[in-house]
């Protein structure tokens, strides 16, 4: 038996820009997958800067060259690896990959709940009740043992809160 | 067994007034609080930067000068899921959350510490955080925290 850091339910969504004159983006779930085991959560946040060299000075001191801060370059899950509960997923010799191809597509809306509270994982809480994620990559191998399909996906933050996106605070 | 570090922390804000002159580009720091982490491994690293010109069969690579010292460190929380989100919204954060607990562009000093190889009282921006966990060490929050050397 493999064990598990906690369940979550993810919903496949993709975004429906209004007509109205707001434009304002709804997500429209179009498929729920089974309830998902993770084995691994591995998150990141990371700066984006500029770095300016800085020319050594005559009395051969070592200046340190000048970094400019621009915001947060990347808030993603580097690695969200575990596995689905189901036979669906389990591997057999007609049914190869089975609906993971299909919905787990690149730059897919990937929405995150948990089936039975988010206590496990804080990584995954934002300022929003739901957490709203795009595939950057998914990979999935049949373990040998349990034959189960494992899928490591890459999913990149969804920014939709302004105040969230909010870096540098607002000047004088 | 792990040994600790205690930062005291600030945030940059970029206001556009600078030693009484409205309209000059300045830079506020807000104080935060101070933040202990248990360290397991530290990496200091230098590097430098070149930029690479192919010029036919003899390329030749210019020194821009040297890239901002780094300091990588592998840390653990002893806390579990639930403790760390209540340890989150303790701190002073617009966002008071997990991956907001060190935030990119935060500056830290470190403020006390027994580990040999590093200073107290030099000063870093934080470049990246990532936390990292597995079914195979349990609930154990591991993170690495890879610090910029920060000139004010």
């Amino acid at each position: 038996m493999t064990l598990n850091l906690g369940q979550i339910q993810l919903y496949a969504a993709r975004e429906i820009i209004s007509a109205g004159t707001n434009g304002s983006v709804n997500y429209a779930v179009f498929y729920t997958f089974p309830v998902f085991n993770v084995t691994r959560i591995s998150f990141t946040t990371e700066l984006e800067k500029q770095v300016q060299p800085i020319a050594p000075s005559e009395d051969d001191t070592d200046p340190a060259p000048l970094v400019i801060s621009l915001g947060i370059k990347t808030k993603e899950i580097k690695s969200l690896s575990g596995y689905f509960t189901g036979s669906e997923y389990y591997y057999n010799t007609t049914q190869q990959v089975p609906a993971l191809d299909r919905n787990l597509k690149e730059n897919t809306i990937l929405m995150i709940k948990d089936s039975v509270s988010l206590d496990n994982f804080p990584e995954l809480e934002g300022a929003r009740s739901r957490g709203l994620w795009k595939i950057k990559s998914a990979r999935w191998t049949t373990d040998a043992k349990s034959l189960l399909w494992v899928i490591d996906m890459n999913l990149k933050y969804v920014w939709e809160d302004p105040e969230e996106s909010m870096f540098f605070g607002g000047g004088e | 067994m792990t040994y600790g570090i205690t930062f005291s922390s600030k945030f940059p804000q970029i206001t556009m007034s600078y030693g009484g002159y409205v309209g000059y580009h300045g830079i506020n720091e807000i104080i935060l609080e101070s933040i202990s982490v248990n360290v397991r491994k530290i990496t200091p690293e230098k590097s430098s930067n070149y930029e690479d010109v192919t010029i036919g069969a003899q390329p030749f690579s210019e020194y821009m000068g040297r890239s901002p010292r780094t300091l990588t460190l592998s840390i653990t929380f002893d806390k579990s899921p639930k403790e760390l989100r209540a340890f989150a919204k303790t701190l002073k954060r617009q966002v008071a959350t997990v991956d907001n607990i060190f935030m990119p562009g935060m500056i830290l000093t470190i403020t006390s510490t027994i580990l040999k190889g590093i200073t107290v009282g030099t000063i870093w921006q934080v470049d990246t955080f990532t936390t990292d966990r597995n079914n195979n060490r349990g609930k154990r929050y591991d993170a690495e925290l890879v610090l910029m050397e920060y000139t004010p």
